[in-house]
């Protein structure tokens, strides 16, 4: 174009149709369609895998490192105050807490799994900076717990679970279905539905 | 598929057409039943039935069309003067209005299934009309009486015309209750976020003061160099710190300025909204009670009585929830006041009345409160016939009924069951009603009542608190954290000095005024932690009344507020000793206490019952678990005979005063055995029962009611509900309530 030296000659319009309307390259249209065709391939084998795959929000409650479906979460916010109710002394039941101007029922998960919080407590200093208010459920039934940390979200094929061993996650172990292998660590895959089941029961 | 779905959102718009149109067609039709010529309302109806032909037919609703065509045909025939339009036809055209509702309801009856409720809808309406000639000659006086009672109605219809169309100029949006409590919870939480900013920007004045300080030192800096032209480097080197020193100063003024303008705006703003979403919890009166219009005249048409209903102050806002709980009373009362209130015609006119019963609903604000009337210029109330139904139902004697004021008769229309008919009509006389009336004003903490005056009407008087949501109440702090008591329920509030207590049968008391009154922690009732120890005085909430008074002991009074009530997570169902929760400024949740149940939960825990388990529990941990029973009675005489019958058989027995309070004592601890009366205040032994025999954990546990009630019907109602044994109250002189508990669980201790 810059050989073609006497734009400023010509019109601006009849240039720009002339630019446009050039008739197109050979090969051009097959590149291009080999290009899509390509790029349409690989979503689709990624599409393939991900229906294989889960996705779970990965989570530590004092040692334990857990993980429960990520549909399964509203919020995930900041530690806050939580009020307990009178004349209940059960460990489960913390008591109200305020996430996002909704009042939750706020529970402990720790309490249910049966994580005691001996490990934790010694290195509370550390770890407070981490710690989250969690609220999951569903349908409209919400309850929020909280938790000492939360990694994120975790993609994970059928073929990364193993079976509960005996040594890890003795405490989740009712709760757990299977370990999920993540950084070297086991991370215990809870049963989302007796979770949330469990949950609910134990606040009326 | 996507056809269906348009279709589908098409009949939904014509739903909501409908639903507006028809209600201004059937506040026309009320009118023009009243003015048959009024041109306003006649070209309003016209208009409303010709748009929704226009609607139907878009959405191809056949019959819908036939039904609005044949509707808007005899309305402009009325127009045109035609047709004179008499009640008959007003009752054809009512129909109409709801022959359409039928049509676009999707119900299987509607749609084309409706097609011959449509054709003989046509029909009647022709009929109607071409029979109008001679009935107008036979009948004059359908139309022609009462020329001054007509000219009121059309006054007052031309009123009644006007608001619908000042409402429905303010569109209406629905939205649904979970998502109202969201957006409110959502504008608090924003508030509180804009509130933060100035605590922030506070904190940066130290920021300003900390460079203030700075530029001081770097002056002092200068002044301890010798003078100017050492070296001129040094002297540029000031220069230039001096002008970054002031360029940061004043950026940081700039910036902090406007800091302080954003907080203000921002907090403004927050402000507004979180009182714009609750003032949007108001609706206007008129939005909930304009339906009723229809329903009094169709009523009256019934009974072959004229009625017209009178709504005043209509656009008197009211909180959604407590006219949504208005509903059903409204409609008792209106039914009521059309059926046992007002006279037939004839009966009027020769009382010198005008033949046309009138019945005024009324809405007002009174200091602080919110007055629904329902009054009628019936009658009124026979007071003899009253005094002699109520005896006739024993429910008094008649000497006692012959002395009973005449409020305190009128009480007894409050009675559950009561009614002053002797027959039961569909419309009313049932006796169910008035008692619903009064227990839905208690529920919302308000009152109902009745004046009546002879020949001249009678008037139910509903006094409720303005909203629901927006509760004032005294915060205090309890076990470090914070609890609010609702001002309404709260006697008094004092700093106690500590030697102001004295010991009276080992509990603490002390005098107020000329009583002396129990103390207790609120620790203690609410089973939070330990009073705090100190010598200073102690901040003590007096609540409850007369012999049930109380003064309880909390940590610290930390002021007034009023606070926008949220419910608990229903899945807790009733917490002891609380009604609901809600947030305060900073965000943190703070319990609403029920005093209600505190009052009772203080009564028995001052009473023997909470003492000894003290003791019990110290001697128990030698002994062998002994059978533990639940006593439910409101009676203190009641309730400490069976206990100490129960505990002479070494049965652990702990007490509760009434339904509500077993419900929750029931649940906190564990129970051998339940011993239940049956009529008790808030909640009643067969609900007790009921409720523990639905329980999934509890409904193993053995339930016996002790009643004075010894009918069979009554026994038969307590065993249907789930209970294990009945026993009447005459057992307690011998052993047969003993024997009974002894049957069910076995002895004390094994």
């Amino acid at each position: 174009m810059s050989g073609d030296s006497e734009p400023a000659e010509r019109k601006a319009g009849a240039s720009a149709s002339s630019l446009l309307d050039r008739p197109l390259p050979p090969g051009y249209r097959e590149d291009w369609a080999r290009h899509f065709a390509d790029t349409a391939a690989v979503s689709n084998r990624v599409a393939d895998s991900a229906s294989a795959d889960q996705t779970v929000v990965i989570f530590r409650i004092g040692a334990e490192w857990l993980a429960l479906s990520t549909a399964l979460f509203h919020e995930i916010a900041e530690p806050r105050r939580i009020h307990s109710l009178p004349h209940r002394r059960d460990d489960m039941l913390l008591g109200i807490v305020n996430v996002r101007g909704e009042l939750l029922v706020c529970v402990s998960l720790a309490a249910l799994l049966g994580i005691g919080d001996g490990p934790s407590s010694q290195r509370s200093d550390r770890i407070k900076t981490f710690a989250r208010i969690v609220v999951i459920g569903r349908e409209g039934r919400r309850l929020a717990f909280p938790v000492d940390e939360v990694h994120g979200i975790h993609r994970y094929a059928e073929a990364d679970l193993t079976a509960t061993p005996a040594t890890i996650g003795k405490a989740a172990a009712r709760f757990a279905t299977a370990m999920i292998s993540w950084q070297g660590r086991s991370v215990g895959r809870l049963d989302d539905q007796l979770v949330l089941d469990t949950l609910d029961r134990s606040i009326a | 598929m996507s056809e269906d779905l348009s279709q589908f959102s098409l009949l939904d718009l014509f739903r909501a057409e409908l639903q507006s149109q028809s209600q201004a067609l059937t506040d026309g039709l009320l009118a023009l039943e009243r003015d048959p010529v009024a041109a306003p309302q006649l070209e309003a109806c016209m208009r409303a039935a010709h748009s929704l032909k226009g609607a139907a037919r878009i959405i191809d609703l056949a019959p819908a069309v036939r039904v609005a065509h044949a509707m808007e045909e005899c309305l402009v025939a009325a127009q045109h003067g035609q047709l004179r339009l008499r009640r008959d036809h007003i009752d054809i055209l009512l129909k109409g209005v709801d022959l359409l509702g039928l049509v676009a309801s999707g119900a299987p009856e509607g749609g084309d299934a409706a097609l011959p409720a449509v054709v003989d809808f046509e029909r009647q309406l022709e009929l109607a009309s071409s029979s109008d000639a001679p009935d107008l000659d036979q009948h004059p006086g359908a139309l022609a009486p009462m020329p001054a009672a007509e000219r009121n109605a059309a006054s007052e219809a031309a009123f009644s015309e006007a608001s619908p169309t000042a409402v429905s100029s303010d569109r209406i949006v629905r939205i649904t209750a979970e998502g109202m409590t969201r957006l409110l919870g959502l504008a608090g939480e924003s508030l509180m976020e804009a509130r933060r900013l100035r605590p922030f920007a506070d904190a940066l004045l130290r920021l300003k003061r900390h460079h203030l300080a700075l530029a001081k030192a770097v002056d002092d800096l200068r002044a301890t160099l010798p003078p100017q032209g050492s070296d001129p480097r040094v002297g540029q080197a000031f220069a230039e710190v001096l002008d970054r020193l002031a360029d940061s100063r004043d950026f940081l003024a700039e910036r902090l300025a406007e800091l302080d303008t954003i907080d203000r705006r921002g907090t403004d703003l927050a402000n507004r909204l979180y009182a714009e979403t609750l003032q949007s919890r108001m609706r206007p009166f008129e939005d909930g009670v304009r339906h009723y219009s229809r329903m009094v005249r169709d009523l009256g048409r019934a009974l072959g009585k004229d009625v017209s209903l009178e709504i005043v102050g209509g656009s008197n806002s009211i909180d959604r929830d407590i006219l949504d709980q208005l509903d059903a009373p409204l409609g008792h009362l209106l039914r009521n006041a059309v059926d046992h209130g007002l006279e037939m015609p004839e009966e009027r006119v020769a009382a010198g009345k005008p033949p046309e019963g009138v019945i005024r609903l009324e809405a007002r604000h009174n200091a602080g409160l919110l007055q629904i009337i329902v009054a009628d210029d019936g009658r009124g109330v026979d007071l003899d016939r009253l005094r002699r139904a109520v005896v006739a139902r024993a429910l008094t004697s008649e000497e006692t009924a012959e002395r009973l004021s005449e409020a305190e008769l009128l009480e007894f229309l409050f009675l559950p069951g009561f009614s002053m008919k002797p027959t039961v009509s569909d419309i009313s006389g049932r006796g169910v009603g008035l008692d619903a009336v009064q227990s839905m004003a208690k529920q919302v903490r308000g009152v109902a009542s009745v004046t009546t005056q002879p020949g001249a009407g009678t008037q139910f008087q509903l006094q409720l608190p303005l909203t629901l949501s927006v509760v004032r109440t005294l915060l205090v702090e309890i076990a470090d954290e914070p609890y609010a008591f609702p001002l309404a329920g709260i006697t008094r509030t004092l700093r106690l000095p500590r030697d102001a207590i004295e010991l009276l049968v080992g509990r603490p008391h002390f005098r107020f005024g000329t009583r002396q009154i129990g103390l207790i922690t609120a620790h203690e009732l609410l089973e939070r932690g330990e009073a705090q120890a100190g010598d200073g005085d102690l901040a003590v909430v007096v609540v409850g009344e007369g012999e049930d008074s109380y003064g309880l002991i909390v940590d610290r009074f930390l002021g007034e507020r009023e606070l926008v009530v949220r419910p608990l997570d229903p899945r807790l169902s009733k917490v002891k000793d609380v009604s609901a929760a809600a947030l305060m400024e900073d965000g943190s949740p703070v319990l609403i206490i029920d005093i209600d149940d505190l009052v009772r939960s203080a009564e028995k825990l001052s009473g023997s019952g909470r003492l000894r388990t003290l003791q019990r529990s110290a001697a128990m941990s030698g002994e062998r678990r002994r059978k533990r029973v639940l006593v439910v009675d409101d009676s203190l005489t009641v309730r400490e005979l069976e206990r100490k019958l129960l505990d002479h058989h070494g049965y652990e027995v702990e007490v509760a005063v009434d339904g509500m309070d077993g419900w929750n004592a029931v649940r906190a601890g564990s129970f051998d055995l339940v011993v239940t009366d049956v009529d008790m205040p808030r909640m009643d032994g067969i609900e007790l029962v009921t409720l523990i025999k639905q329980d999934g954990r509890l409904g193993a546990l053995p339930v016996m009611i002790v009643s004075y009630k010894d009918r069979e019907e009554d026994r038969r109602r307590g065993l249907d509900a789930g209970a294990d044994y009945y026993l009447t109250k005459g057992s307690f002189h011998d052993e047969t309530l003993v024997h009974a508990v002894a049957d069910l669980i076995g002895e004390a201790s094994e």
